[in-house]
């Protein structure tokens, strides 16, 4: 900024005014850090408040339990997966079918491949695993596929943990309230009632590995199979989170330092105005 | 591995029913156990009501659900 002579006193004020050192004032530094912080509480208590049951259409939400698959570098637990897929198999799959796994994607998973063609084996019954190319090929599903009783879709959105809920929540109705036959109470589905009758309940199975089957322990594994089911990438993604993480540790503090160093000429840049003499 | 090496559970007993046992005693679930009570007895007096209690069980069961989910996967493999 320098003043010609002719400048009125207006505009060689407003040249003081736009002289000083570059970035924002602390003022506007403090002013947005609020209204950042606000934004974020305000974030906060929208997402409090959206967990909460609102009176008008009753939804008991399901609690959060403690997978053991929770931490962002917790891997699934595959024997229980293994246990899961036997409950699938010997309970669910009678009315619920699972088009896009085939027993192949097991090897490696929860079975070794001479187990997994073992058990394609069994579903046909002649001894003969439906093989191509020396693969197993066989899917996990009813033929026709769906639910044989008509009862729909299972609902999977709410995760293992609406599941979970789900299966071990069946109760009486409380007092006003009564459902036409074929339909069942349970808190934790949308409506309260729901055409699935208990379908677990303790040692409606026998585990290969000998752990007790109870009923919590089959709602237990059969979610961790579940969530395999829909994520079977799910492990793999985590070990890619982690590698993410270190490279991300190592070049961002090393690009902000460059950054940093390169506006510093910039940033420490002064504008004086000298006044014509 | 089997039952043996764990001493929470016995051949039939569902550590569920008696982590849900422990965790009705809390104050917060006796409290709701007995506003529960209490409109079903109402709603249960009212000959011709369109009320029902399902409010009130599920406040019992999301005060029960919070200490049970706390407890119970310890008890489980």
């Amino acid at each position: 900024v320098v003043a010609r002579p002719g400048h009125s006193a207006r505009t060689i004020l407003q040249a003081v005014a736009l002289s000083s050192k570059s970035g924002l004032s602390r003022g506007r530094k403090v002013m947005l850090s609020a209204l950042g912080m606000l934004a974020a509480g305000g974030a906060g208590l929208a997402v409090a408040l959206h967990s909460a049951v609102s009176a008008s259409d009753l939804e008991l939400h399901p609690p959060s339990y403690p997978w053991s698959h929770s931490g962002f570098l917790s891997s699934l637990d595959h024997t229980s997966i293994r246990r899961g897929f036997q409950v699938y198999k010997q309970v669910c799959s009678s009315c619920h079918s699972m088009d896009f796994v085939a027993y192949r994607h097991l090897v490696g998973v929860c079975y070794t491949e001479d187990e997994a063609k073992a058990l394609a084996a069994e579903v046909w019954g002649l001894g003969m695993p439906g093989t191509q190319d020396g693969r197993v090929v066989m899917r996990l599903s009813v033929a026709g596929g769906g639910s044989r009783r008509g009862g729909g879709r299972a609902d999977l959105h709410g995760g293992e943990d609406y599941i979970f809920s789900l299966l071990t929540g069946y109760c009486e109705p409380p007092t006003g309230v009564s459902l036409r036959e074929g339909l069942y109470f349970n808190p934790y589905f949308p409506g309260q009632a729901i055409a699935m009758a208990p379908p677990i309940y303790t040692d409606v199975l026998e585990f290969d590995d000998g752990t007790p089957a109870t009923m919590s322990q089959i709602a237990k594994d059969v979610c961790t199979f579940l969530r395999w089911a829909s994520e079977p990438e799910h492990d793999h993604r985590k070990r890619m989170g982690l590698k993410m993480l270190m490279m991300m540790a190592l070049l961002v503090p090393l690009i902000y330092t460059i950054k940093r160093h390169k506006w510093s000429v910039l940033k420490s840049r002064k504008l004086a105005y000298r006044p014509p003499k | 591995l089997g039952a043996s090496s764990f001493p929470y559970l016995l051949w039939q007993f569902d550590p569920l029913t008696t982590v849900r046992e422990q965790c009705e005693q809390l104050e917060k679930c006796v409290k709701a156990q007995e506003r529960l009570d209490l409109c079903d007895e109402h709603v249960c007096s009212q000959s011709h009501t369109e009320e029902d209690c399902t409010g009130e069980l599920f406040d019992f069961l999301h005060a029960r659900d919070h200490c049970v989910a706390h407890k119970l996967f310890n008890n489980l493999k």
